[in-house]
């Protein structure tokens, strides 16, 4: 099936955001296909962490619209859009996401608590970590495991309770290329299999190689030539 | 990922926040919290014990109140004669060491004479009953010497019905020959309950201890609250990036001091009853507690347990106050602008309070005025810690410049010193805390204490007992005394025409009326008169008196020689000045006989032998098992007492 077909799932139009004096973004616009995988790239301070952040609903932009399957997300109230993160949403960022004091395996099955699932969370999160080769670590706490087995428990994390957009923002920044390879091939191969949307910021072509297309920011905006990555790995 | 697990949202908005503080609970209890979590709980737990205990304090005082009052022997009017049911009772209270023995010995007059409360009969002739306190100190090697003075076999243990706290020292003892004329007459014990209510000064004290007491731990369960909110925050932010809204976060914060809070009060209350249950092996100042009467206040209690989490929760979410948890960063707020004016005014309005009450006005007038010193008091203490972070801050935004950790220092304590300064402000409490309780026990124990104007230098110990002729010689002769001095004082009637009077008469050697009376030649056989300053009956050279003599039925009648020497009054070491005859023996004759009376002696102890006045008070019991026996001090506070009949049986 055509992912085009499929409809834009998120589409951003004229995005502002300025921090203090310093503009984040400057009328960006950026369309997410239900099930495709994107690359945001761009060179460092260019303002593509930010456009994640206002398509992810954790920063409220200055002007400009995010609508999420028919809804504005920018008008909605931060209840309204912690309800869609938890619910839509799926997130793999490059540290800070896991919670330290849970296990592995809790920390998997959080996303699920936070939503009231209490039964099929535990078991939801033991599947994921064995899907994502990493059940030994189920019962270990964050802290206790390496950066790259931490980033697979995160990328485990993102596609447990059944998302329909996962963003990542740099998911292989701080892990070799070797690991970041693998964590690239499980996060898109998981997302690929669920028919979940990926927005991918990355500055990395090697790691955009996985995207069905990449859209380029810089100075704030969104040039509008897209371009499907010619092969991927 | 398609395969989408129904959330459970709908089920409301109170079972979400259940379900946050159930999963933040969850996170205090998780390995990584533990340091966290159990600094918490010490903290609430300190402050559970000790709230608890001073919850137990009403009822701990009413206890002591009851039981006293229980023991109290009571003596009706009417009882001139013996009864069925009359006892006759003896004090024989006295000391070792420098414990205090209430010593009762008790006769039976009728076949259903009064039990004392915590016993099932009273002890026979020859028999004793005794508190399981006194029957450790009477082990030997220690309590060989009290052995000695009570050789009464032990026949019972006084229950705890029977005794104030466990470490009463107290015994009663049964005698064949007490008659009422020794003692009192009873026909119960028990006497209604006097209030418990403190007198002012004690009621201050007892508001500032626990001001004192209560406010740093309050201090240090608001500080342990906020103990790792650095990662507490962080943790939330990672919380919010999942789809946790603030309310949520709030909740879960929330969750983790409830758990804390409630480990905490299960701390507490452990901590508590594990001093309840060794506080009967405690004593303070002579005094102790049953564990049985250390019972909290069921509504303060309740109170306390209530509080506890609430103030746990309040702390937190103060704390959250100051932050803006977004997903994945935490925004901290600018502070604002300082406010300082107000941090003034309680310490300030203490202080006013304070200097208002001086000279005496806190403790004086009852009612309001403790109260309004305690107040004073707490405002100061408050003043103080919500002075400290600013003055701090000021302080630090001042100082001079210096190496790289205390210009990293100043910095951090300019820009916000609250957080560093809160644990520093539970000290400051504690130790100004302790200044005031200092302060007030010194007051107390000033407002307490009297001069009582003995003279510990002319004499140790002053012991009175009936007459007998070889008591003063038993007594000077017993090991440790350096030197002693005698005299029977009693009184000889002077017959005329308008009625019979008393006069006071004293037989002493020269010796010891040299220490009684400004008396300066003296032989045996002299005699000398003394004349109040007040005035009153006089004898003169010639007249006839007549004296009660050991051994004989009738008084003897006895002239007052011409030979007689006016004298002045002179104090004994007692500070207590005597008037009328004062006769060296010869004077009454040489038939051997002596007056009948009570006889006083003084005794000078070597001060190496540490039992010397153990051994006295034995010698003198076995004189006179109701011997009133005082150690002579500059000083005596109020609840102090002699070893002697302090006081009688109650009357209703």
């Amino acid at each position: 099936m055509n992912r085009t077909e499929l409809g834009a799932l998120l589409v951003a139009a004229d995005l502002r955001k300025t921090y203090g004096a310093t503009p984040a973004l400057d009328g960006a616009s950026i369309e997410i296909n239900t099930g495709e995988v994107v690359a945001v790239m761009g060179p460092s301070g260019s303002g593509k962490s930010t456009l994640l952040h206002c398509l992810a609903a954790i920063v409220t932009p200055d002007g400009g619209s995010v609508r999420y399957a028919g809804q504005e997300l920018s008008t909605m109230s931060d209840r309204g859009r912690s309800a869609q993160r938890q619910s839509d949403f799926g997130f793999v960022f490059q540290f800070g996401q896991l919670v330290p004091e849970p296990t592995c395996g809790e920390n998997v099955a959080l996303p699920l608590r936070l939503n009231g699932v209490r039964r099929q969370a535990s078991a939801r999160g033991r599947e994921w970590l064995e899907r994502l080769e990493v059940a030994e670590l189920a019962d270990r706490h964050p802290g206790k495991v390496s950066g790259g087995q931490a980033q697979r428990v995160a990328v485990a994390r993102a596609p447990a309770p059944g998302p329909r957009v996962v963003f990542a923002d740099e998911p292989t920044g701080a892990l070799d290329s070797l690991t970041g390879e693998r964590v690239m091939h499980l996060l898109t191969s998981a997302a690929r299999e669920s028919g979940a949307a990926v927005v991918l910021v990355t500055h990395e072509t090697r790691v955009a190689a996985y995207s069905d297309r990449e859209v380029v920011v810089r100075d704030g905006r969104t040039p509008t030539a897209h371009r499907v990555p010619a092969a991927r790995p | 990922m398609s395969h989408r697990i129904s959330p459970t949202a709908h089920r409301g908005a109170a079972f979400g926040r259940v379900r946050a503080a159930v999963m933040g609970a969850r996170f205090a209890v998780s390995r990584a919290s533990w340091p966290r979590t159990l600094l918490m709980v010490v903290g609430i737990g300190l402050g559970t014990a000790l709230l608890l205990l001073a919850s137990a304090l009403p009822g701990m005082l009413d206890a002591r109140e009851r039981r006293g009052a229980a023991i109290v022997e009571t003596a009706s009017d009417r009882l001139a004669v013996p009864g069925e049911n009359t006892l006759v009772i003896v004090y024989a209270n006295t000391e070792y060491g420098d414990r205090d023995v209430r010593g009762r010995l008790v006769r039976a007059e009728g076949a259903r004479p009064p039990v004392p409360p915590g016993l099932r009969a009273l002890p026979g002739p020859g028999e004793m009953a005794i508190s399981p306190a006194l029957a450790r100190l009477l082990e030997p090697p220690a309590g060989a010497l009290l052995r000695e003075r009570l050789p009464y076999r032990v026949v019972a243990t006084i229950g705890d019905d029977g005794l104030t706290g466990p470490a009463d020292l107290s015994y009663y003892a049964g005698s064949a020959t007490l008659t009422a004329a020794d003692g009192s007459r009873v026909d119960r014990f028990g006497t209604p309950q006097a209030s418990a209510r403190l007198g002012p000064l004690l009621t201050l004290l007892a508001v500032t201890a626990l001001v004192v007491v209560l406010t740093p731990v309050a201090v240090f369960v608001a500080v342990a609250s906020r103990f790792g909110a650095d990662a507490r925050e962080r943790r939330l932010a990672a919380l919010r990036l999942i789809g946790a809204d603030l309310s949520t976060t709030g909740w879960i914060a929330a969750g983790e001091a409830l758990a804390a809070a409630a480990g905490g009060l299960t701390a507490g209350l452990a901590l508590f009853l594990l001093g309840r249950s060794v506080i009967g092996s405690v004593e303070l100042w002579q005094l102790s507690v049953f564990p049985a009467d250390v019972r909290p206040a069921p509504v303060l209690a309740a109170l306390v347990v209530t509080a506890m989490p609430l103030i746990a929760v309040a702390a937190t979410w103060a704390g959250l106050r100051g932050v803006v948890i977004e997903p994945l960063e935490v925004v901290r707020r600018a502070p604002r602008p300082p406010r300082r004016g107000w941090r003034i005014v309680p310490g300030l309005t203490g202080a006013v309070l304070l200097l208002t009450l001086t000279n005496g006005g806190g403790t004086r007038g009852g009612g309001w005025a403790p109260w309004l010193a305690a107040a004073g008091i707490v405002l100061v203490l408050v003043g103080l810690t919500a002075l400290l972070p600013g003055g701090v801050s000021a302080v630090a935004a001042r100082s001079g410049r210096g190496p790289l950790p205390w210009l990293l220092a100043r910095r951090r304590l300019a820009a916000d010193a609250a957080g560093s300064t809160r644990l520093v402000a539970g000290v400051t409490v504690a130790v100004a805390g302790a200044i005031a309780v200092q302060m007030l026990l010194a007051g107390l124990a000033g407002s307490f204490t009297t001069q009582t104007g003995q003279d510990p230098n002319r004499a140790d110990l002053n012991v009175s007992t009936t007459s007998d002729p070889t008591g003063a010689t038993a007594l000077a002769t017993t090991v440790g005394v350096r030197s002693a001095f005698t005299f029977t004082a009693t009184s000889a009637r002077v017959r005329g025409a308008a009625g019979d009077n008393e006069i006071p008469l004293v037989v002493g050697t020269c010796t010891a009326l040299r220490e009684i009376a400004a008396v300066r030649a003296c032989t045996p056989g002299d005699v000398f008169t003394v004349t109040p300053p007040q005035g009153g009956p006089r004898v003169g050279p010639g007249s006839v008196v007549e004296l009660a003599m050991t051994g004989r039925d009738r008084p003897m009648a006895w002239t007052v020689p011409r030979s007689t020497t006016e004298v002045a009054a002179a104090a004994d070491p007692v500070r207590q000045s005597r008037y009328g005859l004062f006769l060296t023996p010869e004077a009454l004759g040489t038939d051997g006989r002596s007056a009948a009376g009570r006889q006083i002696t003084f005794l000078r102890l070597d001060p190496n032998r540490h039992d010397a006045a153990d051994r006295v008070r034995n010698a003198a019991t076995r004189i006179d098992p109701s011997a009133s026996i005082l150690t002579l001090t500059t000083t005596r506070t109020a609840c102090s007492r002699t070893s002697a009949a302090a006081s009688s049986p109650a009357r209703p």
